[in-house]
């Protein structure tokens, strides 16, 4: 089922075109991440959502009414649209009870009791039971999004989005706040749609990423399917580390400086010798110390050239010894021991791979 | 092959042109609030143009006017400086020091703001003929409108963000330095736009330089039209006070220069810990009891010694009960109207910036401050009885519209604060929330500019009641307000029946000006609201 429909949405301010034809299904109870770099329109199209900004063209439906679309339009009030700002922005009159229980009805507020009752659930939700008197400046910062967030849920919205709720707090505060959101809305079983220029954020948080690029989604899918499947190559780069190489597409294998290697997605049409721009995820190199030899059997000669550790496992940079010169590679490696700079490498892939037929080599 | 980064961000930065770009019937109404507004302006050409530029020449370039432009610059430069100073260093003591009582000087300080100039001026010089001329109007001016700088400049501390003065701190800069380089550019637009007004209502000033002898435009624009009946040659002096004025803005606009004031989480912020004043603790407390003592002491012991000393006062109390009664009904009323004159300009000036001709139009409203209430008075009774054929006019509603034009930039200046203090995103998320546009404006809007539409109306209130000049030409007949009935005393030095109605002008006018302090102390304290 799909709580969320938005079908060629477009917008422009001025003569600038942010949103060209934006095409994206949000599934019922998702948590769903729209990821891309800042002034790549994500927050218009979370206001475009959430009905503080008019579409010039499209639909938005939510649910099973249209939100925006030709000659309709529902205001904000009327979405059940759960917001939670960037920077919070709770009531500063209001204190954190009152700010959570702000979009209950009249009725529900003013009978003794009840309002009360339901912010102080939502606080004790968010891990704030003491704090329902104070003032929203008495808080930090990590405590006025939870209270941001517990204001949104209040109401039991049917869609709940989230403008990069997490990019005020600092790193160590902002993995704890995520989880706490992250089970907050699997809790309340809302239907989300977080917005963050964060890749790591999306990934590890969403079920669902939306890459949004040049005003439309590029790709929707989960993140392992994300990373492991990219539309092409420049998402294969924004997903993670990628290492892309030229090669030679041949039916369901490709000719790379590793070799032969197996392709995941085999394109028939394609037709032989087709040159194409291959992607080898460092993780699927494998590197063995010591020169290049009879033992190594095979394998692409290289010296480090950089090294980084992070404890789980560590990423090098690596110059294979080729004529002519082959781009750098990354190389993640778990847990061997630290190699000086200079150091000789064997690397092999393992495969299957991707690759992408690469018109403008054609001739080369 | 391009980085990772250009493949994502092909598309330039997005303008954050979040707000419709055009409020259409925003603008129309601001518009026709600043047409009602450019009223006396119109009139001033108008008489000016059918005297003819021959005439208009003959009656600007004579002696007279260079002594008339002397007297007023002079003044105008050193009350305003010395307003500048004492309000700025009265509003830093308040809000950001130890100094004992904070919360009683706050509401004391304003308090002379609520005595009418005149009343000052008549306090001061009818104890001493050493009060006179240039002298007698520079002190009297002084004490008379420096809460005008302190105002503002307080809100502006109180808002300010005291982590910026933490950071000069910590780069090494001393106590005195951040507050010069810090704390004073903080509140830099506030005293730049509190010396704005005092300059205003420096040019525009009557009834208190008449008292002292002291010859400005306004005092002799008064003279040509209310002795001489000389309609062209006050018009010809009203056109160089307007340029004055003009002077006055456009050096205010200049020097505020391209700076703003950023803040980061400027809703839910710390409230900065007070500064220790150690020994310079007692002096500065003297110097708040110097202050209060002549700027509010004075007039009201002055006032006190008149009625009791005088014979007793021949009239009974149902005159001055009913002209206390006008004076607070006209006031209430003109504050309300300014008020809701303002707020669609202001709508427009914060939520809308950018766009010339918007902001041209808001800073055309601020003219207003700058011609006199005698030129604004006579416009109006000449557009009645020109177009409306003496309808409506010597009314009290055409004297409330009066009062409206005149004090609307009070008006304007108290809303655009309040405004600035509820920002959009607020409203957006209340809507998110299911609550109606109205519920919004109710719960969230007013709530939080209550406090500053409060300070506006207040500022205007208190402004009518020291208001004299175009009071005395557009009263309805019959009617006396607390100033015209003064002013009839004092001008026949009936010093000890004049005593009374100053001494009410000032209780009305006080009320509104402690309830402006509250307001003041409590958005300074929000974690005190219960």
């Amino acid at each position: 089922m799909t709580e969320l429909a938005v079908t060629g949405l477009a917008k422009a301010f001025g003569r600038h075109q942010v949103l060209e034809g934006l095409d994206l299904e949000v599934p019922a109870g998702s948590l769903t991440a729209i990821l891309g770099p800042s002034g790549s329109g994500k927050t218009t199209l979370l206001r475009i959502l959430a009905g503080f900004e008019r579409a010039d063209a499209g639909v938005v439906r939510i649910g099973a009414a249209t939100a925006d679309g030709p000659g309709t339009f529902l205001p904000p009030e009327r979405r059940r649209i759960g917001y939670v700002p960037q920077e919070g922005s709770l009531f500063p009159h209001l204190t954190v009870a009152a700010n959570i229980a702000f979009g209950l009805s009249r009725k529900e507020r003013h009978r003794p009791g009840r309002a009360g009752q339901r912010a102080a659930e939502l606080l004790d939700a968010v891990g704030l039971a003491q704090f329902g008197r104070y003032f929203p400046h008495q808080l930090s910062g990590g405590q006025q999004q939870r209270v941001a967030l517990a204001r949104a849920l209040a109401i039991k919205p049917e869609v709940v989005l989230l403008d990069e709720p997490f990019a005020s707090l600092d790193a160590h505060l902002r993995a704890s706040v995520r989880a706490d959101v992250q089970r907050l809305l699997a809790e309340a079983g809302t239907t989300s749609v977080l917005v963050t220029h964060d890749q790591d954020e999306a990934l590890s948080t969403a079920d669902r990423v939306a890459v949004l690029r040049h005003g439309r989604i590029a790709q929707c899918a989960a993140p392992q399917e994300l990373y492991s499947s990219p539309v092409d190559a420049d998402m294969a780069r924004f997903i993670g580390d990628a290492n892309l190489i030229p090669g030679l597409l041949n039916g369901s294998s490709v000719e790379t400086l590793f070799g032969r290697l197996p392709v995941a997605q085999a394109d028939p049409s394609v037709m032989t010798h087709c040159p194409a721009t291959v992607l080898v995820r460092p993780e699927q190199v494998e590197l063995l110390p010591g020169p290049a030899g009879p033992a190594a059997g095979g394998g692409v000669a290289a010296r480090v050239t950089g090294y980084g550790y992070h404890g789980h496992d560590a990423v090098l940079t690596v110059q294979p010894e080729q004529d002519p010169p082959a781009a750098p590679l990354i190389v993640r490696t778990l847990g061997s021991g630290a190699l000086p700079l200079g150091a000789p490498v064997i690397l092999r892939a393992r495969g299957p791979v991707l690759a992408w037929p690469d018109p403008s080599r054609q001739q080369s | 092959m391009s980085s990772p980064a250009q493949a994502v961000t092909a598309a330039p930065a997005a303008p954050r042109a979040r707000r419709p770009a055009r409020p259409a019937a925003l603008t129309a109404v601001a518009a026709l609030i600043a047409a009602v507004l450019a009223l006396p302006l119109v009139f001033l050409l108008i008489e000016a143009s059918s005297s003819g530029l021959h005439e208009d020449g003959s009656l600007i370039f004579r002696s007279l006017t260079a002594t008339l432009l002397w007297n007023t610059i002079r003044l105008t430069v050193v009350v305003t400086a010395l307003c500048a100073v004492i309000g700025t260093a009265a509003a830093w003591c308040v809000e950001r020091t130890d100094l004992p009582g904070r919360r009683v000087w706050a509401v004391l300080v304003v308090v002379p703001l609520a005595i009418p100039d005149f009343v000052v001026s008549f306090g001061w010089a009818s104890l001493s003929s050493w009060i006179q001329g240039f002298r007698g109007a520079v002190i009297v001016m002084t004490l008379a409108v420096y809460p005008l700088v302190y105002l503002p400049v307080a809100a502006s501390l109180r808002g300010a963000d005291p982590g910026q003065e933490e950071v000069a701190r910590s780069l090494g800069t001393g106590r005195v330095r951040t507050f010069l380089r810090i704390t004073l550019g903080q509140a830099r637009g506030a005293i730049l736009g509190g010396c704005l007004l005092v300059a205003m209502v420096l040019l525009a000033e009557y009834g208190a330089f008449e008292i002292v002898g002291y010859q400005t435009f306004t005092t002799e624009i008064f003279t040509e039209i209310n002795e001489a009946f000389s309609l062209p040659a006050a018009c010809a002096l009203a056109l160089v006070l307007v340029l004055l004025s003009m002077v006055v803005l456009a050096g205010e606009g200049l020097s505020r220069g391209r700076g703003r004031v950023s803040r980061s989480g400027a809703l839910a912020q710390r409230v900065s810990p007070p500064q220790r004043l150690g020994r310079a603790r007692w002096p500065v407390l003297a110097g708040f009891v110097l202050l209060t003592g002549l700027a509010l002491g004075v007039p009201v012991a002055a006032s006190v010694y008149w009625m009791t000393s005088g014979v007793r006062p021949s009239l009974t109390g149902v005159p001055l009960l009913a002209a206390a009664g006008y004076t607070a009904l006209y006031g209430a009323l003109a504050g309300a109207l300014a008020t809701l004159m303002a707020l669609p300009v202001a709508l427009l000036a914060v939520r809308h910036p950018g766009g010339l001709a918007r902001r041209v139009l808001e800073r055309s409203t601020y003219l207003v401050l700058a011609i006199p209430g005698v030129v604004i008075a006579l416009a109006l009774s000449y557009f009645t009885q020109r177009y409306l054929g003496g309808f409506a006019y010597q009314t009290g509603p055409l004297l409330i519209l009066a009062y409206a034009i005149m004090f609307f930039p009070l008006a304007l200046v108290g809303v655009k604060a309040s405004l600035a203090r509820a920002p959009v995103s607020l409203d957006e998320v209340a809507r998110s929330l299911g609550q109606s546009r109205l519920a919004v404006a109710l719960r969230v809007t007013l709530r939080l500019t209550g406090p500053g539409l409060a300070a506006a109306f207040c500022l205007v209130f208190l402004s009518v009641i020291t208001e004299l000049t175009a009071t005395l030409i557009l009263i309805p007949t019959g009617v006396q307000t607390l100033a015209t009935q003064f002013w009839a005393y004092e001008t026949n030095l009936s010093y000890a029946q004049a005593a009374p109605f100053a001494l009410v002008m000032i209780a009305v006018a006080a009320i509104p000006s402690i309830v402006l302090g509250r307001f003041f102390n409590r958005s300074a304290d929000p974690g005190m609201v219960t």
